[in-house]
């Protein structure tokens, strides 16, 4: 009996000593293989992603070949898309056409898949008009006159008269917020930030008084 | 007898060193990373950025303007509208046209800004403009195009 307990001794005795040790280091390989399958699966997910967005490619032929155009976007910048059989076509009139069809110059707009590269594999291509340009204006100046127009005159001293209308949004930025204010608070002197658009004459369609002359009203107790 | 327990111990914890020395130097070996891993630059989160425009206005202060919903240019969605997201210096102003309208906000104190915008079907280009208080600024440009076609 005294024997074999003086065998089981040193067994008992080292057991105590490892057990926590295997624990710990069981533990933080569990954590370190956690973290790479983490890893892994983000990484792969962004790629999947990537590979598979979905995107629209706006602007005009600028080459083709068996399979593919050129496209120089809305930025000026080259895009490409692979035509394929399974590509939908719409012409101008609506007609559905082939590859044939197109030709260096067309407006289009091309919608499909588009991988990692950016190369689109188109779906669905339309020829459509080319959009007008955006006339609308942003100006940021200083209103040096108020009437039926209000003239507002930029820091490199150029001037552009407009008008407001009924329809036009006013804002004030008031304790770092836009705060609905009238046409009647505009005083010269203000600094404003305008979106305009073109007619007869600059219509103004929405103001935010950035800066103004007048000191807001203090409280007074 | 006493002895003879004595030296059962000792036994014990010199096996019991041993081995724990054989795991700590197995974990050691496992956990070094090989040469050269120190210098490898990690992935940057996946916070898309838009890249500057051409016309872009970006004046000698330049001014953060960064887009972060939509995630990308030139996306297709098959939703009528969106919240187009983004931060710039805080206070600044914000103006914003879109194919259905436009609109001026002020950017929070942490320099975020939103707006909901109804889209159109086809194309509908953003233009976001951020102002500083002296008139500086900074132009971004955004083609988000809607479809209810299956693409």
């Amino acid at each position: 009996m005294k024997r074999s307990a003086l065998l089981l001794l040193p067994i008992i005795s080292s057991f105590f000593l490892v057990h926590q040790v295997v624990a710990q280091t069981s533990s933080e390989s569990a954590q370190v293989l956690r973290d790479s399958v983490k890893q892994k699966v983000e990484e792969e997910l962004s790629q999947i992603k990537k590979a598979v967005s979905k995107k629209a490619f706006l602007g005009t032929i600028t080459s083709k070949s068996e399979a593919a155009i050129t496209i120089n976007n809305y930025r000026n910048e080259p895009r490409q898309a692979l035509v394929t059989t399974d590509s939908t076509i719409k012409l101008k009139n609506s007609k559905e056409g082939t590859l044939k069809d197109l030709t260096a110059g067309d407006f289009i707009l091309v919608m499909g898949d588009v991988d990692s590269q950016n190369v689109m594999t188109a779906k669905r291509l339309l020829v459509i008009a080319a959009p007008a340009e955006d006339k609308r204006k942003f100006t940021f100046g200083k209103i040096t006159a108020v009437g039926s127009t209000i003239t507002i005159e930029s820091s490199s001293k150029e001037s552009q008269i407009a008008k407001l209308s009924s329809s036009t949004v006013i804002t004030r930025l008031e304790g770092g917020k836009s705060v609905k204010t009238k046409s009647t608070d505009i005083k010269s002197g203000d600094f404003v930030v305008a979106i305009s658009k073109p007619g007869t004459q600059f219509l103004i369609t929405d103001l935010q008084i950035v800066s103004s002359t007048t000191p807001s009203p203090t409280a007074t107790p | 007898m006493k002895k003879e327990v004595f030296l059962a111990v000792l036994v014990g914890f010199g096996l019991g060193l041993i081995i724990t020395f054989g795991i700590w130097t197995a974990n050691k070996n496992l956990k070094a990373t090989p040469p050269g891993e120190t210098d490898k630059v990690s992935p940057t989160p996946a916070t898309t950025v838009l890249e500057d425009s051409a016309s872009q206005q970006a004046s000698a202060s330049a001014i953060p303007l960064i887009i972060t919903s939509p995630e990308q240019d030139e996306l297709l969605v098959n939703v009528s509208s969106i919240t187009l997201t983004g931060t710039t210096t805080p206070g600044n102003t914000v103006a914003i046209t879109h194919e259905s309208g436009q609109k001026i906000l002020t950017a929070d104190s942490a320099g975020s800004f939103s707006l909901k915008i109804d889209l159109e079907g086809g194309y509908n280009r953003l233009t976001i403009v951020s102002f500083d208080a002296k008139g500086n600024s900074i132009t971004k440009d955004v083609l988000i195009t809607y479809s209810t076609q299956k693409i």
